[in-house]
């Protein structure tokens, strides 16, 4: 059988513009996604998008995850490659993502089609989002080639694109009933419920609700040079829980309007970092987060197509200090967001292999605080979009411009001057035979990010004058799909080289002890290599063998100044080394995986001092699992084993990470 | 680079000699004792957030060497590390006390060695030590979170513990009152509101205060000849300029504007280098602390050699040789100080001439010198 791009669209059954990694687009297709899923998983047997996509991309479904044994969110992200998760430890504790050597702040995070955004501090916690209720979760590099998107959805150097809450399909009369409980080591508890129905012949809905508590107080080892001390991680309690209702409403084939609630509370202890011979802390941080998003998808008209959304986001933060050196023995910083979002989309597709694209995004953020010294920033932005797609049998060829406006306004003093940025990216992919699901891809990609409101005004920190930090990136893949042959079901290799630059990098420079100003200094550049193999072989009829591995090198230079000792030297907590492997057998008795992560040496400066050396790692764990079908339902029985060999190591310097730990899930499927 | 070493045998000499003619004339010999300066020791703050802990740089007068660079003497001498927030040191006795901020512990060593002899933890409110003064036996410790204790040296205990604060930082005794400037720094979203400087008579452990936000404002270092006292007030760093003040009475006296200072005798060395202002307007000035009036540079530097001071971050001064320490971060090529990069300390002589410069450790904060008493 002979595969072209063109025919893989075809043999799709859906519109040829949105297959190729068009997860973004997903959760607010017009079609069920129950039957998207459906097909897209037998086309994932065939060409995986993986392959077919012209910039890097990683993709997870549910089902996957689950063969893989992913116990988290990081532990999924920790299955693709590029990728460098800040992770401050244990449950509680926060989860940020860079990827490519960009800081966090330029990884964007879709969530449900829509961005996720913090306008305060500019990075998304990934620590608020469980993956229970994850259907997909994928990790774009660069540009997407589905190029119907909102236009913030492509104003990031990189994006985690996160797919919750399907609903059933209109025709489906069937209650869906998903209920899951996990206990685990440091008493933690996390109970979960999902049900959906389509209540009429064309309104269904999703509603599911999630409960997290772990006193997180693991233990850990410190080695003081000739002492070693077991400590536990103290106040590390977190008691979170969040809720959310999905709607969607198909008044006639062509149309539907999708409508989605939000809320989440994460009312946690912060541990804070371990400081030699002191480990106390008092600190507490309340997490509020509500939001409601529409989206409404028409494809009357045969060569248009429409989508809007709209989204109102609250978002309150409350931290609490206690340390005697405030005035009254403690410190409340408590800060408030909101953001209101529109985005119109048209996507025109005057011949078969070409199309066009037009977004248009108005994005209101702003922010108050209980500090005096809060001025209120506010900021309006216009994001506008053009993209063109063309394809053919062997090449696909994307290209995209961003036209992004900034208005800023502030409720006390001065504000941050307006801003406008232009930012093109090109993506090509190109099948060389017929016979052979070969790919070769390239891709360039200019992107920036604003300062964040605490860059700009944050007390005596922020500058006013701060100009965007601009990346460029270059990548160049190949990607391979093959089998089935024999008893090889499949075999699956991507690689990819790349080529970053980061200049007008924000940075903190600190004036004392109290007093930091943040300024457009430094410029970094990247280079690196990321490789990913998944093999499936069938040993019998009813067993499976699964290895999934990853592997990124990657090299961040800071080069500001070849006078300073940073230069070319490798920027601080960035891993030269990381990467990943899993294997899992597939059985009719006891499913069993057993997987690694490893992380080399980092360290704690710029230059990379000796003393500031954080050790490399690696981490095993194996999962257990076996399904029970009960009628129509079933029952699923899972035990997972973390850090088995009780591996002390840290992420960020002084806050070390949970050694080995257990986790029981126990699930109902109807 | 020995310099040092030669001019304080030399001073040595000549002040035994002298001494020694002096008793030759009374014709009665007695045992005595001259005290030189046998080495210093630069307290680094580290960096946390860079994974580096405080550590200790050593340096011999006599020898010329020190600890090398990056190196902490403190966990060479234990084996294990210094902790974290290391601000200054107190040599009192034979023992040298190191106040441990975000470790919250007073180490106890062995002056000469490093060796740890004990370590004072304070308990309750009163924690985060940050800066100590010693007088008749007791050590006195400020304590971040706005406290100021009082230390027996003979057995280690704090025997109590005043108010002072918030945010009590340095501290300073002289005429037989304890000063403490209590900086109310993190309170800078309210405008230092409750800033003040506690005049604690020792006698009776009691406390007043000098407060007036006019015309002190977030005080933060104090230093004193042991007769006349001198405060920082660190400003807002904004409108109000970190400015050197004296303190008279009940009162303060500006001198001069500037952000670091240090006191030997008579003469009152003040580094004036706010942040942002060109390294070319940065004044290295001696003050007299009686007339106030400016006497001149305190150092010779020129630009491009050693004796050259990038970005200070302190000055000490020797009482016993004279001689004049300026520690400094290094710049990067756009002119920024490199917070997490090894810092220096550069010796002058009481005239301000270049003697040698030492590598420290990252974010070196303190000198604290050490002294020999030597037969004569």
């Amino acid at each position: 059988m002979k595969f072209t791009i063109s025919d893989i669209f075809r043999q799709t059954g859906l519109n040829l513009l949105l297959v190729s990694g068009c997860l973004p687009a997903w959760g607010t297709q017009p079609d069920s996604l129950y039957n998207e899923l459906k097909e897209m998983e037998v086309v994932t047997n065939r060409v995986k998008k993986e392959v077919t996509s012209s910039a890097p991309l990683f993709h997870l479904n549910d089902e996957k995850m689950k063969t893989l044994g992913v116990t988290d969110l990081t532990d999924a992200l920790h299955r693709m490659p590029g990728l460098n998760i800040r992770d401050y430890g244990g449950a509680g504790g926060m989860k940020t993502v860079s990827v490519r050597g960009f800081g966090t702040t330029h990884t964007g995070v879709i969530y449900d089609g829509v961005a996720l955004s913090d306008a305060q501090n500019g990075s998304i916690d990934l620590s608020r989002y469980s993956l229970d209720n994850v259907d997909d979760l994928s990790l774009l590099i660069g540009d997407n080639n589905n190029i119907f998107t909102t236009a913030k959805a492509s104003a990031s150097a990189a994006t985690i694109v996160i797919n919750t809450g399907s609903v059933p399909s209109p025709g489906d009369s069937l209650l869906h009933l998903d209920a899951q409980l996990r206990i685990g080591s440091f008493k933690l508890i996390n109970p979960y419920i999902k049900i959906a129905k389509s209540l009429t012949r064309n309104f269904s809905f999703a509603a599911a609700g999630e409960y997290t508590y772990a006193k997180n107080n693991y233990p850990y080892t410190i080695k003081n040079g000739l002492h070693v001390t077991h400590e536990r991680r103290d106040n590390s309690r977190m008691n979170s829980g969040h809720i959310e209702l999905n709607t969607r409403w198909r008044p006639n084939r062509s149309s539907s309007l999708d409508a989605k609630l939000y809320f989440y509370d994460n009312d946690r202890q912060l541990p804070g970092p371990v400081v030699l011979y002191n480990t106390k802390s008092d600190d507490t941080l309340h997490d509020k987060n509500f939001f409601g998003q529409l989206t409404y998808n028409n494809s009357s008209l045969t060569k248009f197509r429409f989508r809007g959304v709209a989204k109102f986001n609250w978002d309150a933060t409350y931290y609490h200090e206690v340390d005697g050196k405030y005035t009254g023995g403690y410190k409340d910083e408590n800060y408030l967001q909101r953001e209101a979002y529109i985005s119109g989309a048209v996507l025109y597709t005057p011949l078969e292999n070409c199309s066009f694209s037009y977004a248009a995004d108005y994005i209101y953020n702003n922010l108050s605080s209980n500090l005096p010294s809060t001025v209120g920033p506010r900021r309006h932005s216009i994001l506008q979009n053009l993209s063109a797609q063309f394809r053919t049998d062997h090449i696909s060829l994307t290209g995209r411009l961003l036209y992004s406006v900034f208005t800023n306004s502030v409720k006390k003093g001065e504000s941050v001057p307006d801003q406008s940025k232009l930012s093109p990216s090109l993506n090509v992919s190109v099948q060389p035979w017929r016979s052979y699901l070969f790919f070769i891809r390239g891709a360039y990609k200019n992107i920036f990010r604003i300062p964040t409101f605490n860059e700009s005004y944050y007390y005596h920190l922020g500058s006013l004058s701060l100009k965007p930090e601009e990346t460029d990136q270059f990548n160049l893949g190949l990607t391979w799909q093959y089998g089935p042959k024999n008893w090889l079901s499949s075999l699956t290799l991507t690689g990819d080289v790349y080529y970053n630059k980061v200049k007008d990098k924000i940075v903190a420079i600190p004036m004392n002890m109290f007093v930091w100003s943040m300024t457009n200094l430094d410029k970094v550049r990247a280079f690196g290599a990321d490789l990913t193999l998944e093999g499936v072989a069938a040993l019998t009829s009813r067993q499976k063998l699964l290895l999934a591995g990853n592997y990124s090198w990657q090299r961040v230079q800071p080069r500001t100044s070849k006078k300073d000792p940073d230069y070319n030297k490798q920027v601080a907590y960035t891993p030269v080394h990381s990467g990943a492997i899993s294997l899992t057998w597939q059985n009719p008795w006891v499913d069993v995986v057993v997987k690694t992560t490893g992380t080399g040496e980092r360290y704690g400066t710029n230059s990379n001092l000796p003393i500031s050396r954080l050790k490399g790692y690696m981490e095993l764990g194996a999962s257990l699992m076996r399904r029970f079908p009960v009628k129509r339902a079933f029952l699923d029985v899972r035990l997972d084993m973390l850090n088995l060999l009780d591996t002390q190591y840290e992420i960020v310097a002084a806050y070390p990470m949970p050694g080995r730990s257990f986790q029981l899930t126990l699930g109902f499927k109807l | 680079m020995k310099r040092l070493h030669y001019l304080h045998l030399i001073a040595a000499l000549l002040l035994i000699g002298g001494m020694t003619s002096c008793n030759d004339d009374n014709g009665t010999p007695t045992i005595e004792t001259v005290e030189t300066l046998s080495g210093l020791y630069v307290i680094n703050n580290g960096n946390m957030a860079a994974n580096i802990p405080s550590s200790i740089t050593s340096y011999d007068s006599f020898t010329g060497s020190s600890t090398p660079a990056l190196q902490d003497a403190f966990k060479t001498a234990n084996g294990v590390p210094l902790g974290e927030g290391a601000q200054q040191a107190l040599i009192y006795g034979s023992k040298m006390y190191i106040p441990m901020h975000d470790s919250n512990l007073i180490w106890v060593v062995n002056k000469q060695t490093l060796k740890i002899e004990d370590y004072i933890r304070p308990e309750g409110e009163a924690s985060g030590p940050r800066s100590l003064a010693a007088a008749d036996g007791k050590v006195y410790a400020s304590m971040f979170s706005g406290y100021v204790a009082k230390i027996d040296t003979v057995t280690l205990k704090i025997e109590k513990t005043l108010k002072t604060g918030p945010n009590s930082d340095q501290v300073a005794i002289a005429n037989g009152k304890l000063y403490v400037a209590n900086s109310d720094g993190y309170n800078y979203d309210g405008g230092y509101a409750d800033c003040s400087i506690s005049v604690i008579d020792l006698a009776s452990f009691s406390e007043s205060k000098i407060k007036d936000i006019s015309k002190v404002l977030n005080p933060t270092d104090l230093a004193t000849n042991g007769k006349e006292v001198f405060v920082i007030c660190k400003g807002d760093y904004g409108e109000v300029p970190s400015t050197v003040k004296k303190i008279v009475g009940n009162d303060v006296v500006d001198v001069a504007l500037g952000n670091y200072m240090a006191v030997n005798e008579d003469k009152l060395y003040v580094i004036n280098s706010p942040y942002g202002i060109p390294r070319k307007d940065m004044g290295f000035d001696v003050y007299s602390t009686i007339t106030l009036k400016k006497e001149g540079e305190i150092i010779r530097q020129t630009e491009g050699s050693e004796s050259w001071i990038e970005s200070p971050s302190g000055i000490f001064a020797d009482p016993i040789s004279g001689d004049i320490v300026i520690l400094s971060y290094t710049l990067s090529e756009a002119g920024y100080s490199q917070y997490k990069e090894p810092c220096y300390a550069n010796i002058y002589d009481t005239k301000g001439n270049f003697i040698k410069r030492i590598e420290c450790g990252i974010g070196a904060l303190g000198v604290t010198f050490v002294h020999k008493t030597q037969l004569k």
